[in-house]
C-alpha cells in the first residue's frame, strides 16, 4: 500500500484528495502548511507527495526543495497558478508533474499512478480473483489465460476496478469511460457489462444495483 | 526634396536672380549715359560741320554765283577729304533722294528716305553691318532746290564698353554666386542638423523606445521645438508606463481572482463529482455537501464583494448626512453575531457627517471584521469617532491583535492581498475587502490609514466631511 503525503492549506480540498485517495488504497497523511509538511517529512517515508505552491510559513518550492535533500521522494504540484513559467518553475525545481486548480479527481489518479509506477512503486498489475489486469500493456489474463477485451470494455473494467464495492450510477459510468453524456436509450453500458460479465466470468461480482447502476464488489 | 537643399536653392535662386537684376540696371545706366555723352559731342560736331557748308553756300551767293549741287559736292569732298578721322562720314542727296556724294560705304543699306524725311533734328540710332552708328541728318533749300545731309558717326566702341562690362559683371556675379551659395548650404545643412536629430528620435520613439530625449540647446524655433519634443517624449513615456502599470494591476487582479475562484471551485466540482458517480455513506455524504454548501458560500461572498467593487468605479454615490452615533450603533448590532468572542466598544462624539450610507457601512464592518480576525488579545475591538482640528470627523478601528508586519503595511490595500493566507481563509476572508474599503474612501475624496505594530495591534482610520450645523 503505497503511502502519500498531502500538503495543501484548504481544508476542503485536502479532505477531497484524502478521501478520494483512500477510496484507490492508498494511505494518506495531511498537512496544512509547510512547516507541518516538514516535520512530518523528516518523521516518515513516504512513497509520494503533493504539494500546494501557495502555502503559508513555508511555500511549496522552499519545500520541494527541502525534500530533494532528504530524500528522492516523487512530488506533484498542485496548485491554482496556471501560468506556464510557473509550470516551468515547479518541474525544473523538481518537481515530477504538475496538476492545476480546478482539477478532476480522476486525472489527478491518474498522474500519481504513472508516477509511482516510474519509480517502480506502483503496481503495472491489479488482482480480481483469478482475474490479473495489467493497467500499462491493456492485457488482461484470466486464470493466466489471455482474454481478449475491446478498449472500451477494457476501460470500462479497469473504471469499475478503480471504484470497487461502491455502487456506481449508470449515467456517470457511461460519462466518464465515454466522455460523452448519457443518454436513456442507449443500451451500449448494459451491453458492455454483459460482455464483460461472460468473457471474464464476473457474473456475480459485477452487480446490477436497482434503480442506481453497477458495482464491482471484490 | 529635402529640406535644407529647398532652403539653399531658394536662397541661391534668389541672390542669382538679384544679381542680374543689378547687373542689367548698372550696364544700362553706363550704357546711357555714354550713349548721351557721346551725342552731345557728335551734335557739336554736326553742327559746326554743318555750318561751314551753310556759309560756303552764302559765301557763293553773295558771289554772285549760282550754288549748284556740283560746286556744294565739290566742296563737301574738299572739307571731308582733310579731316582725317575715318569716324567723319557724310552724305548728301538731292531733293529726290538721289545720293549726291558719299563717303560711307555702308550708307546704301540703309532706308535713307526715313532718315531724312523724319522731323525732328535729333539723332537716331543703326546697326549697319557689324557695327553700331550715331546719325544726324538736315537739309538746306536753295534756289527752292532742297539738299539734303547726312552725318553718321561711329560709336562701336560704347558698345563694345557695355559688352565688356557685362562680362566683367557676370564673372564676378559667378563668383559671388559660388561662395555664397557654399556658404548657404553649409548653413543649410548646419540648421537642418537639430531637425535630423529629432527626426531620429521620433522614430526610435515610435518604435517603442520611450522617454528618449533630444540634446538641442538653442533658443530659436527649433530649441523651443526640441524642448516641446523632449516635454512631448516624457509625457508619452508616462502615459505608457502609466498604461503599463494599469495593465500589470488588472493582471493582478485576475490572477487574485481567478486563484479565489479556482480554489473553492475545485472543492465543489470534486465533491459534487465524488456524491453523483457513488452511493456514498451518510457520513461521507454530509461532510461533502457540507464542503460544497461552505465553498459556494466563499463563492457568494467573493462575487458580493466584487460586484460591489466593480459596480463602484462607474456608479454616482448617494452623499446624505449621517448621524454617525445612529449609524454605528446600527452596526453594533449587526457584527454582535459575527464578532463570536470579541466584544465591540463604541467611543463615539456626536456629529453629522456627509457620505454613501450603505458604502460607509460596507467600510465599517469591513474594518471591524478585519479587526476581530486579527485576534485582540483582550478580546475587544473598538470603534472610535472624533472631531479634528481642521473641521473633518475621524473614524478609527481599533485592535489590540497580532498586527500587520511592516513590510506587508502598504500592500494590504491590494486586490487579492492576504498577510497570512490560510488563516485569512479559515474567517473566509477573501482578500478583496481592503481594496473595497480604499475604493470607497476614494469615492468620498477620503484614504485609508493604517498605523500597525506586529503582535500589538492595529489602527484603521479614514476622515470624513463633517457637516457644521
Amino acid at each position: 500500500m503505497n503511502k502519500i503525503l498531502i500538503v495543501e492549506d484548504e481544508t476542503a480540498i485536502k479532505d477531497l484528495i484524502k478521501i478520494e485517495l483512500e477510496l484507490q488504497g492508498y494511505k494518506c497523511e495531511t498537512a496544512s502548511n509547510g512547516k507541518e509538511g516538514a516535520d512530518l517529512l523528516e518523521k516518515n517515508v513516504y512513497d509520494l507527495v503533493l504539494l500546494d505552491i501557495m502555502l503559508p510559513e513555508i511555500d511549496g518550492y522552499e519545500l520541494l526543495e527541502y525534500i530533494k535533500q532528504i530524500s528522492q521522494t516523487p512530488t506533484i504540484f498542485i496548485t491554482a497558478k496556471g501560468q506556464i513559467e510557473d509550470k516551468i518553475k515547479g518541474l525544473r525545481e523538481g518537481a515530477d508533474d504538475y496538476i492545476t486548480k480546478p482539477f478532476e479527481m480522476i486525472e489527478l489518479i491518474a498522474r500519481i499512478e504513472v508516477i509511482l509506477r516510474r519509480y517502480n512503486k506502483g503496481n503495472e498489475v491489479k488482482k480480481i480473483g483469478n482475474i490479473e489486469v495489467n493497467i500499462v500493456s491493456r492485457i488482461v489474463k484470466k486464470d493466466n489465460k489471455e482474454v481478449f477485451l475491446t478498449p472500451k470494455e477494457f476501460d470500462l473494467l479497469c473504471f469499475l476496478i478503480q471504484n470497487k464495492n461502491f455502487a456506481l450510477y449508470k449515467e456517470v459510468i457511461y460519462e466518464k469511460v465515454w466522455g460523452e453524456e448519457f443518454e436513456i436509450e442507449t443500451r451500449t453500458l448494459d451491453l458492455h457489462i454483459q460482455r464483460l460479465r461472460k468473457k471474464l466470468d464476473l457474473k456475480d461480482k459485477i452487480k446490477t444495483i436497482y434503480k442506481i447502476g453497477y458495482m464491482l464488489e471484490v | 526634396m529635402k529640406f535644407w537643399k529647398k532652403l539653399a536653392l531658394f536662397i541661391i535662386a534668389t541672390i542669382a536672380i538679384i544679381l542680374a537684376i543689378s547687373r542689367y540696371y548698372v550696364v544700362n545706366n553706363n550704357f546711357i549715359n555714354a550713349i548721351s555723352d557721346s551725342s552731345k559731342q557728335n551734335a557739336n560736331k554736326y553742327i559746326l560741320e554743318k555750318y561751314m557748308i551753310e556759309s560756303y553756300i552764302i559765301k557763293t551767293i553773295q558771289n554772285g554765283e549760282e550754288a549748284t549741287n556740283e560746286k556744294i559736292m565739290e566742296y563737301v569732298q574738299q572739307l571731308y577729304s582733310h579731316m582725317e578721322n575715318d569716324s567723319e562720314l557724310v552724305a548728301l542727296y538731292s531733293q529726290d533722294y538721289k545720293k549726291l556724294y558719299s563717303n560711307i560705304e555702308e550708307i546704301e543699306k540703309l532706308d535713307v528716305e526715313s532718315i531724312l524725311n523724319k522731323e525732328t533734328e535729333s539723332y537716331s540710332l543703326r546697326k549697319i553691318g557689324e557695327k553700331h552708328y550715331m546719325i544726324f541728318s538736315s537739309n538746306w533749300s536753295i534756289n527752292e532746290d532742297i539738299m539734303y545731309i547726312i552725318n553718321v558717326y561711329d560709336i562701336e566702341n560704347i558698345y563694345k564698353e557695355k559688352k565688356r562690362q557685362m562680362n566683367e559683371i557676370l564673372f564676378a556675379d559667378i563668383i559671388i554666386l559660388l561662395v555664397s551659395g557654399i556658404a548657404i548650404i553649409f548653413f543649410s545643412l548646419l540648421l537642418t542638423k537639430d531637425i535630423k536629430v529629432l527626426n531620429k528620435k521620433s522614430k526610435e520613439i515610435a518604435q517603442g523606445k520611450y522617454g528618449e530625449k533630444v540634446k538641442i540647446k538653442s533658443k530659436d524655433e527649433i530649441g523651443e521645438l526640441a524642448e516641446s519634443f523632449n516635454s512631448m517624449s516624457e509625457q508619452v513615456e508616462n502615459k505608457i508606463n502609466e498604461l503599463n502599470l494599469l495593465i500589470n494591476q488588472k493582471d493582478d487582479f485576475i490572477n487574485g481572482f481567478t486563484h479565489e475562484l479556482k480554489t473553492p471551485m475545485t472543492a465543489i466540482v470534486g465533491y459534487a463529482d465524488m456524491l453523483r458517480l457513488r452511493k456514498c455513506n451518510e457520513e461521507l455524504t454530509q461532510k461533502a455537501i457540507n464542503y460544497i454548501y461552505q465553498e459556494s458560500k466563499r463563492l457568494e461572498v467573493l462575487s458580493f464583494k466584487l460586484m460591489t467593487l466593480m459596480s463602484l468605479t462607474n456608479e454616482k454615490i448617494l452623499m446624505t448626512n449621517i448621524n454617525i452615533k445612529e449609524f454605528v450603533g446600527k452596526i453594533d448590532k449587526v457584527e454582535k453575531n459575527i464578532l463570536s468572542k470579541n466584544k465591540l466598544e463604541i467611543e463615539i462624539e456626536e456629529a453629522v457627517v456627509k457620505g454613501d450610507y450603505e458604502l460607509l457601512e460596507i467600510v465599517i464592518r469591513n474594518l471591524v471584521e478585519n479587526a476581530n480576525k486579527a485576534e485582540p488579545k483582550d478580546n475587544k475591538v473598538i470603534i472610535r469617532g472624533e472631531k479634528t482640528q481642521d473641521g473633518k470627523y475621524k473614524i478609527s478601528v481599533i485592535d489590540r491583535g497580532k498586527g500587520i508586519p511592516k513590510e506587508h503595511i502598504e500592500k494590504v490595500t491590494e486586490d487579492f492581498y492576504m498577510v497570512d493566507k490560510s488563516r485569512s481563509r479559515i474567517n473566509g476572508g477573501s482578500g478583496i475587502g481592503l481594496s473595497l474599503v480604499k475604493k470607497i474612501l476614494l469615492l468620498h475624496s477620503s484614504s485609508i490609514k493604517i498605523e500597525s505594530i506586529e503582535n500589538e495591534g492595529t489602527t484603521v482610520y479614514f476622515e470624513l466631511e463633517e457637516v457644521q450645523e
